[in-house]
């Protein structure tokens, strides 16, 4: 059964092939277009999968949406209804891309596959059904609980549900307006970060602050009972009428307007950001809680944009409520193809599932790979200069050598990740032990400021020599305490008081063994390194540890501020020779930055990304 | 002003004079209401709340009547009879608004499409 799985029209649009049941390709859009979360029907990612698993539009059992335009319909249209005279912003602002877009989701994407497959027509797959099956059918379990959270999909900004088998069984719903992905995205805009964006440096703003406005939110905003569900204050909020996310009102309760993008980041923010990250803990605890409660699983699953949250998640982990939880790489949108493709695989079609003990995302390892002919070639066509790897082996000893070296090394190897998050595949690694490595990395290479450290990639079998971790967390959707034993004095009210701020300052300060990687709470955002996913990702590590008596290593993705993840080995080669990376590992081939003649024929990239 | 520039003026015109007669009659004004309950539980349990008679379905139209009949058949699943009263102007600006192409909303990719 080959079904083709396409989310698109919100933001991340991406497609994915499933046949049988087995993920067989997935990809995002914007890494083909170049266009960061871009929403449009993903061509190059369905040309890619029907590639990748040979399959022509003939072909194809089918193709599924990941939401239903009825539904989005009736939710808009009642909307408008319930403002009245005051939904004329609404209307003006969604109005094309309702009536000449999502409703004709049929025809555009019979446009874009080139058909419908032998079904002849387009199944719709509701939004957060796709969003739980990203997250229970990959997942190594036969039985499980099942959780989505996002900004809002039709109706539903929450679900919890109930996997069986091939089954999914949608229990409990709660709809917009009322959404925690909105209020997290709320505070994000007010905090002068980008919605759809920026969520992930509100999380990593919060160990910063202390959790002040806790109580002011709760009191003005949100109304949380004991079993996780809530109800907003929609008063404080513009979302449901306008297109920005809250009333002036809310800075009335916040003491002052909305912080400028791009401005200094204040101990307000940093308050704020802890603030909501604590109400957005508490009501996904209490959630999972009672889902604990009404499902009697000991298995939990996680998918939509809230799933993102590795610090949340790593509090469930941590609350015991499950016994084992698995959250879909792809958590937010683009995760609701693959979704969807599953969904219509196990039961428009009623294919049997069984679940393997192992999962079945395949490292999330799912989009395009190139040849070492490919690559070769194209390196020859623009005179690069490189030295060649006769084998892995040797791949990895260089690789590593250079690593403890201090060298900044761009690691592209094998199939592109699934996902907003860079896995080893299309990753920029470093020597996370180098005190001055969070500094290069951010200046001379990603062309940020950060306040927020990398992420550490480390050897999966390792892990607890680094971290307070038992398990595996191979999709960096966790994190973990840097092992006491490891830590060096630090203290943050020595950089963050009610008068200043040096998050800079402090983030630079060394806290301990691998500094680079290590938040000022002492957390880490960690991806485990197994055997099976990734083993060229894995015998890198064991050189690099070889060498150093590391197994930790500096991964963030391999892109700078506002691009797209690399997806080609030409955008590796592009990004490579514009910043300050030090060598560049694309397959077999080396290349060292002092080898290379600068770039002549290149445009003013950095007009070519928009800021995220 | 093109035609379909006053087209879309047109069709937003008639679903905001819909909408303010909604408004009026008080329909689906508990959608954005504020009131809070005394519950103990804001859940909905999704049997409850019908909005379609399959999570997973067929999705297709090529003619206006095929749409009207699409979106009348879902709101008299629903029991939102009083919905039908967009039925007609919602078909008008789809059919209105037909493309070949993704059409560029001018949405930022940083407002949220919903």
């Amino acid at each position: 059964m080959k079904i083709l799985g396409i989310s698109a029209l919100y933001h991340d649009s991406a497609a994915a092939l499933c046949i049988n049941g087995e993920i067989i390709a997935a990809a995002q859009e914007e890494r083909f277009t170049r266009h960061k979360h871009d929403p449009t029907i993903p061509k190059q990612a369905i040309k890619y999968c029907m590639s990748e698993g040979n399959v022509s539009a003939g072909d194809l059992d089918a193709v599924v949406y990941y939401d239903n335009p009825l539904l989005t319909l009736d939710r808009w249209l009642k909307n408008c209804a319930s403002l009245g005279g005051d939904s004329k912003k609404l209307i003006d602002k969604s109005f094309d891309s309702i009536f000449a877009n999502k409703l004709w989701i049929h025809k555009l994407i019979e446009s874009a596959v080139g058909g419908l497959g032998k079904h002849g027509k387009l199944l719709v797959c509701e939004h957060h059904v796709s969003h739980a099956a990203s997250a229970f059918y990959p997942s190594p379990f036969e039985s499980a609980a099942i959780i989505t959270i996002d900004g809002v999909g039709e109706w539903a900004t929450t679900t919890i549900g109930h996997g069986r088998d091939s089954s999914i069984e949608i229990i409990k719903q709660i709809n917009y307006p009322h959404s925690l992905g909105l209020l997290y995205s709320a505070f994000t805009y007010f905090c002068g970060f980008k919605v759809n964006s920026g969520e992930y440096k509100l999380m990593g703003l919060a160990p910063y602050g202390e959790s002040k406005y806790y109580q002011r939110i709760k009191d003005c905003l949100i109304d949380i009972k004991q079993d996780g569900s809530y109800r907003l204050n929609l008063d404080y909020f513009e979302y449901h009428r306008d297109a920005v996310m809250v009333s002036d009102d809310f800075g009335g309760i916040f003491d002052g307007p909305r912080r400028k993008p791009e401005s200094m980041i204040t101990r307000r923010e940093m308050d704020l950001a802890a603030s909501i990250q604590k109400i957005t803990e508490e009501v996904i605890s209490r959630m999972v809680e009672h889902t604990r409660r009404i499902t009697d699983e000991k298995n939990l699953c996680l998918a939509g944009g809230v799933a993102l949250n590795c610090v949340a998640n790593s509090k469930i982990l941590a609350g015991g409520q499950f016994e084992n939880i698995w959250v879909q790489p792809a958590a937010g949108d683009a995760g609701g193809a693959l979704g969807a493709a599953l969904y219509s695989t196990y039961n428009t079609f009623k294919v049997k599932r069984k679940a393997s003990g192992r999962d079945a995302q395949k490292g999330s390892y799912l989009g395009p790979s190139f040849s070492n002919t490919y690559i070769e070639n194209f390196l020859k066509s623009r005179n690069a200069r490189y030295s060649t790897a006769q084998n892995s082996a040797d791949l990895c000893a260089e690789v590593a050598k250079m690593l403890a070296e201090g060298k900044v090394v761009g690691f592209f190897s094998g199939r592109m990740e699934f996902g907003p998050r860079a896995l080893g595949a299309r990753s920029i690694l470093a020597n996370p032990m180098l005190p001055e490595m969070q500094q290069k990395l951010n200046l001379k290479i990603k062309f940020r400021e950060s306040f927020r450290p990398f992420a550490p990639a480390v050897l999966c079998e390792r892990a607890d020599d680094y971290f307070e971790f038992s398990g595996e967390s191979p999709y960096m959707l966790l994190t973990a305490p840097v092992n006491r034993s490891l830590r060096q004095d630090f203290t943050l009210a020595d950089y963050i008081s009610d008068g200043s701020s040096d998050m800079l300052h402090a983030v630079s300060q060394k806290r301990s063994y691998i500094p680079a990687v290590t938040h000022v709470d002492y957390s880490a955002r960690l991806q485990t390194v197994n055997k099976f996913d990734h083993p060229l990702f894995h015998q890198l590590l064991s050189e690099f540890e070889k060498i150093t008596g590391c197994a930790v290593l500096v991964n963030t993705s391999f892109n700078v501020r506002g691009e797209p993840i690399i997806c080609t080995p030409e955008d590796a080669y592009l990004c490579f020779m514009r910043t300050d990376m030090d060598v560049l590992a694309l397959e077999n081939f080396i290349l060292l930055k002092e080898d290379q003649e600068t770039l002549s024929d290149d445009q003013d990239w950095r007009q070519m990304y928009e800021l995220d | 002003m093109n035609s379909t520039d006053s087209a879309s003026c047109a069709d937003k015109k008639k679903l905001l004079d819909i909408s303010e007669k909604m408004f009026a009659a008080g329909q689906c004004s508990e959608v954005t209401s504020n009131s809070t309950e005394e519950t103990e539980s804001y859940y909905s349990d999704k049997s409850d709340l019908k909005l379609l008679d399959s999570e997973i379905c067929d999705y297709d139209f090529d003619t206006p009547s095929e749409l009207r009949t699409l979106l009348n058949k879902m709101w008299e699943f629903q029991n939102c009879d009083h919905m039908k009263e967009y039925a007609v102007a919602a078909t008008v600006s789809t059919f209105h608004h037909k493309t070949e192409e993704c059409v560029e909303t001018g949405i930022p990719a940083f407002v949220y499409q919903f």
